[in-house]
């Protein structure tokens, strides 16, 4: 039976182009997701892959001269990196594969690492990536946004207790495209069978 | 020896530090004062609002400088808990002496910033270690996004950014009709965090003559209970978690090739699981079978050579 895979990233694209304060080409940037078309590296992109390969190095015991990715890969010392995840998920009548990679689990802890520009405390609050990773990793209880700004260090602490589940992000995201005349452009590019 | 494996761990003398914001006459001061022996650094001015029996030992700073030497004081030495009654009046008390002690800070008012939040990170971990709890108060403002009205720590700069991270605890205070709620978890309006089973709203009571002032101590008492069976609880889990994961390892390392990385399946599906061993597993199992170019083939439930 064939399935619509879903991740949080198309989630999130979708949220930010029907966000009102979103800049321009946060459209055309949700268009390029879901007809799934690559789009080239960005030195913050590049910057950011940079930031978790040291991460990571750290949590598998090198050492860095980067304060920042010592004080995360200590803390994710012993954790598993790159954890595939999927779960199949009924909503709205379909089938959807809802598939994500945790950057660290760690004794019932996930981890992600963002590497931004600009932070302010609460940008995570409205993402769908811990309600979804919450949903393929039933036994985690903890998400930790672990964030690095260019100078310091966050961290933003999720609960599931407190995280709404993620099927109605799927259900008003389904409901979006049929309206808008997307859903078969989603179906032909995300269908796996 | 300092260092304690996760398992030896104790809390019972745990200190918090805890967030709360609210607008004028939400009772911030007088919730902030129900810690335990509390010292407050009134750089709001606001302490004639708080009914005189239940205001306790005050200081009123002139400059930055005085509430640092405050901080050498033997009124801080005993107490138990430090106010700070607003973090955004403190952080306006540091800018002249960021400009005087640091020569672009004098010049910059964005490197002033950055002298700030790094002082004030010092200043959390100075009164921390000195064995504190740390109550910080924040006014509020709102922010219109989109349909909604968003609630915001009222601060300069990006200390209200950073001033989470140690936080143990966080609430925004609304006033409903004569009630006035604590909410430590995030809401679409507000920020919170939750933590040691402190969650959710929370009524503060209001203080009748002659009445205790003793919410946050009593949430204190009941977070060092939470932490005491979670960590009870964990210590349970976390022992089968460290076993489950080292036989899991074990198996995986075995692995060498389509025959027993299929034999390791069910080898870890039988092992007894806790916490996320069976997610962390799975990501050893997906790592050494994508070494040794292997996929999993549906139709015969088992690995082959890619």
């Amino acid at each position: 039976m064939s399935k619509l895979k879903i991740t949080h990233s198309l989630l999130a694209s979708y949220m930010y182009a029907t966000d009102s304060e979103s800049p321009d080409g946060a459209w055309d940037r949700f268009l390029k997701v879901l007809n799934r078309e690559g789009e080239p590296d960005t030195p913050a992109m590049k910057e950011g892959r940079r930031f978790e390969a040291e991460v990571n190095r750290v949590a598998a015991g090198y050492p860095s001269e980067e304060v920042a990715a010592v004080e995360f890969g200590r803390l994710l010392d012993g954790g598993q990196p790159q954890v595939r995840m999927e779960k199949v998920l009924h909503v709205s009548g379909l089938d959807f594969n809802l598939v994500g990679v945790a950057d660290y689990i760690k004794a019932g802890t996930i981890y992600d690492i963002k590497r931004v520009q600009r932070y302010e405390y609460g940008k995570y609050q409205r993402s769908t990536q811990h309600p979804a990773y919450f949903r393929l990793c039933p036994e985690a209880n903890t998400f930790v946004y672990l964030i690095h700004d260019g100078k310091f260090n966050y961290q933003e602490h999720y609960l599931r207790a407190d995280t709404a589940p993620i099927e109605p992000y799927i259900m008003l995201f389904t409901e979006f495209l049929k309206t808008n005349k997307l859903f078969d452009i989603y179906r032909e590019k995300w269908e796996e069978r | 020896m300092a260092i304690k494996g996760n398992t030896e761990l104790t809390f019972t003398e745990k200190k918090f530090i805890i967030i709360i914001a609210g607008t004028p006459g939400a009772w911030k001061t007088s919730t902030a004062l129900s810690a335990p022996n509390p010292l407050l650094f009134d750089f709001d001015r606001g302490i004639s609002r708080v009914r005189p029996e239940h205001r306790r030992l005050t200081a009123e700073e002139e400059s930055y400088d005085e509430f640092l030497a405050d901080l050498e004081s033997e009124e801080y030495k005993a107490c138990e808990t430090v106010i700070i009654d607003t973090c955004g009046s403190l952080i306006q008390l540091m800018q002249p002496w960021a400009r005087a002690n640091d020569q672009k800070a004098a010049r910059d008012g964005r490197a002033m910033f950055g002298v700030i939040k790094s002082e004030f990170l010092r200043l959390m971990e100075k009164i921390r270690s000195d064995g504190k709890n740390i109550v910080i108060l924040f006014h509020t403002t709102e922010v219109q996004k989109g349909d909604l009205l968003m609630t915001r720590l009222s601060c300069e700069g990006s200390v209200k950014d950073i001033v989470w991270t140690p936080a143990d605890l966080g609430g925004t205070i609304t006033v409903r009709g004569k009630k006035h709620i604590i909410n430590f978890s995030p809401t679409e309006e507000t920020f919170g965090k939750a933590c040691y089973g402190i969650r959710g709203e929370y009524e503060i009571p209001e203080l009748a003559p002659g009445a205790p002032n003793k919410f946050l101590t009593d949430l204190f008492e009941k977070a060092r209970g939470n932490i005491a069976k979670e960590q009870a609880e964990f210590c349970s889990m976390k022992l089968i978690y460290d076993e489950t994961i080292a036989s899991g390892t074990g198996i995986i390392a075995g692995i060498t090739d389509a025959e027993t990385a299929t034999a390791a399946v069910t080898k870890l599906g039988n092992l007894k699981h806790a916490l996320t061993s069976k997610a962390e597993l799975s990501g050893k199992l997906q790592t050494r079978v994508k070494d040794l170019g292997l996929k999993w083939d549906k139709s015969i439930s088992a690995y082959v050579k890619a």
